[in-house]
């Protein structure tokens, strides 16, 4: 599946978007952590749990509605990740 | 002793030229706290009949800061305009950051209160409590750009803070900004026609006064707690600073809630191209902060010989998704002229926006156009517009009296996206219903930046909302705009809001007021400005009616992306909004919650 980085992560991934495969949000993220490191887990997590303001969402939904780190994901989903950020 | 208000109004009438300076009214300010609030009250009382037309003489302008103006609480950079906006007769209230708003306080003055019309134009020149009309005929005509060199010139001091309008205000467009600092904008709501009118180019603002602190020692460790949370924030340590309020063009296109196309479609296939991330690649040169602001969101960019400032979200927004314009240079381009000429930016894409609908459903046609075609995609109308809107030529005087009248007055009123006529921002609200209401029920019309749901309901903060819940956003909603009220009564900037929270605001006012106010207490405050507002509004002649969106919105199912399908169910949440806020089933504040409020 496609996973799209934005705003500061960038900086970490140094691209924008990759392919990788995983069965869950769960999964993806933990080998998006083995690639990337330390500075990708605090830029996402505190502690257990996501920082307040994050955003993963599977084909534009936040998977919080969805069933967080358990949501399934498919070969052809696209998944979004964004630290905390804001505007307005 | 009570701090943050220098203690003094200044009143100017235009037409016999008559220069006054008043005491502040101490029990208004503790009841209205400054800025927004105290503006509104001083408003109201000055301008008794509601119905007036916005360009009649006995209308009245108020500039007005916050006792947070001017100190060094964080982002204190605000001033608020008020008064009855042009673009749709509602309680006008536009606030703007950069320096002019403490540049007054330093000068002498918590507000200034201008009446009347001059019989040539004037503008005015404040200097540490001296104050004087000077003739204005030679900046007529001149851009903002222009005028504030001009002004810095012949006084001899490029100090001094000018607030200005550009054509657009001269010429009454309907969406004519007041500019301040060459590009910050007291945008929305046509505030520079009101300006326009009154043959008020200018006010210039020069002062080396000091203000007083309630609670000095209090102050120096309610501050150092507050900054410590504005650095230790993601969005306002990392997001904002790094990447400006476009960072948000990628989160609301992935959620299905970027309007593109005049709202036909909540997703735009080039928004990545077109955002805060590549902006930051592209363009900028660096970051800019208004008064005393740690987060500095603001955007020096620069193309060619343009030295620009943003585009910000909005901005961005409006000239490209919203006409789909791929032309990054072009929108950049437009923005600059936008400031120069002092146009509000939301107003101008919305308008152009909804022409480009009208023009491709047929009902503009090619004869009326001067050889520019209006269609969806053009950059080249895109660039031209300001200077034919600012200056009323050709087609650009249809397009100055904003997309509501445009549109009605081709026999098709829905096709303007807009709220009490003034046009929306960037959020389509079939993917956040609480921001749908806050635009429904905005005292100022179409609006964001008076209850700004998106924060709970899309990014999480501070708690996450699902935005597709009816459920508790009445009262949410509520909360939100009381907030709001506090915030920009309070001269600080909207955006320390994703770092703090109520009881800071109250800490930060008290240390330096000396009110002692309770969290509580502000929080009526907050709702009791909003209600000031209502009632005007009400009195202007607006009714339940006019809180409504278009049907595009409340009946059209999205057409695409994650929230297809989705419509606002809008009757249902006004419902609970009503009842949350404790008016009547007609949107009337009930007696005995005026009562409440001690209105
Ligand atoms: S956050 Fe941005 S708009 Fe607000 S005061 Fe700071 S620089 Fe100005």
């Amino acid at each position: 599946m496609i996973v799209k980085y934005f705003a500061t992560l960038r900086k970490i991934t140094g691209v924008q978007e990759e392919n990788i495969n995983a069965k869950t949000v769960g999964e993806l993220l933990e080998i998006i952590e083995g690639k990337y490191g330390k500075e990708f887990h605090d830029s996402i997590f505190s502690g257990e749990n996501f920082k307040k303001g994050v955003i993963i969402l599977k084909n534009g939904k936040n998977v919080i509605y969805l069933d967080n780190l358990n949501t399934k994901l498919e070969d052809n989903d696209i998944v979004s990740i964004f630290p905390p950020v804001a505007g307005g | 002793m009570i701090g943050g208000y220098t203690g003094k109004i200044l009143r100017v009438n235009l037409t016999d030229e008559e220069i006054n300076i008043e005491p502040l009214n101490e029990n208004y300010a503790r009841k209205y706290i400054g800025g927004r609030g105290l503006a509104t009250k001083y408003y109201m009382d000055i301008v008794k009949d509601a119905k007036i037309d916005p360009l009649d003489e006995k209308n009245a302008i108020i500039f007005a800061t916050g006792p947070l103006t001017g100190t060094p609480s964080p982002s204190a950079s605000r001033y608020m305009v008020v008064t009855k906006g042009y673009l749709n007769n509602a309680i006008a209230g536009s606030n703007s950051g950069g320096f002019f708003g403490p540049e007054l306080k330093f000068a002498g003055f918590d507000m200034v209160i201008v009446e009347g019309k001059a019989n040539r134009p004037v503008y005015l020149f404040i200097k540490d409590g001296k104050v004087e009309l000077r003739d204005a005929s030679h900046l007529w005509g001149k851009d903002t750009h222009e005028t504030t060199d001009m002004i810095h010139k012949e006084l001899g001091d490029d100090k001094i803070e000018v607030a200005c309008i550009g054509p657009a205000g001269e010429n009454l467009v309907r969406f004519a900004a007041i500019i301040n600092d060459k590009h910050r904008a007291a945008g929305r709501t046509g505030v520079g026609a009101v300006m326009g009118s009154k043959k008020l180019k200018a006010i210039a603002v020069r002062g080396t006064g000091k203000i007083q602190i309630a609670d000095k020692s209090g102050f120096t460790n309610v501050l150092k707690d507050k900054l410590k949370k504005i650095k230790e924030n993601s969005v306002t340590a990392q997001g904002l600073p790094t990447y400006g309020t476009a960072v948000l063009v990628n989160i609301i296109n992935s959620q299905g809630l970027y309007p593109t196309k005049n709202f036909q479609f909540g997703q735009w296939e080039h928004a990545n191209e077109l955002s805060g991330e590549s902006m930051s690649e592209k363009y900028l040169i660096k970051n800019k902060a208004c008064f005393a602001c740690p987060i500095a969101c603001g955007r020096i960019t620069k193309l060619d010989d343009l030295d620009s400032e943003g585009p910000e979200y909005e901005s961005l927004w409006t000239m490209s998704a919203d006409l789909d314009i791929k032309d990054f240079e072009k929108v950049i381009e437009a923005n600059y002229y936008c400031d120069k000429y002092g146009l509000d930016t939301i107003s101008f894409g919305g308008t152009l926006a909804a022409a480009m609908e009208l023009y491709e459903k047929g009902f503009i046609k090619d004869s009326e156009l001067d050889g520019i075609k209006l269609k969806f995609g053009n950059a080249e109308a895109l660039v031209k517009a300001p200077e034919l809107i600012a200056f009323r030529k050709g087609f650009g005087n249809k397009l100055a009296e904003g997309s509501y009248r445009l549109a009605s007055s081709y026999g098709h009123p829905e096709f303007s996206m807009s709220a009490k006529k003034q046009e929306l921002p960037a959020y389509d609200p079939r993917g956040a219903y609480g921001h749908g209401l806050e635009y429904a029920t905005s005292n100022r019309g179409g609006c964001h930046v008076r209850g700004y749901m998106i924060s709970p309901e899309i990014l999480g903060l501070p708690e996450k909302l699902d935005p597709l819940k009816i459920e508790g956003k009445g009262a949410y909603t509520k909360m939100f705009q009381d907030l709001t009220a506090v915030i920009d009564s309070s001269g600080l900037c909207l955006f320390t809001s994703f770092a703090l929270g109520a009881d800071d605001y109250k800490d930060l006012l008290n240390a330096v007021t000396g009110f002692n106010y309770t969290t509580e207490e502000i929080m009526l405050a907050g709702e009791r400005i909003w209600n000031l507002e209502r009632i005007y509004d009400l009195n202007a002649g607006f009714t339940k009616n006019d809180d409504s969106l278009p049907p595009r919105l409340t009946k059209e199912p999205m057409p695409d992306g994650p929230n297809k399908g989705s419509v606002l169910p809008l009757d249902i949440l006004l419902k609970d909004y009503y009842k949350a806020r404790g008016w009547d089933e007609e949107g009337r504040p009930t007696k005995e919650k005026l009562k409440s409020l001690d209105l």
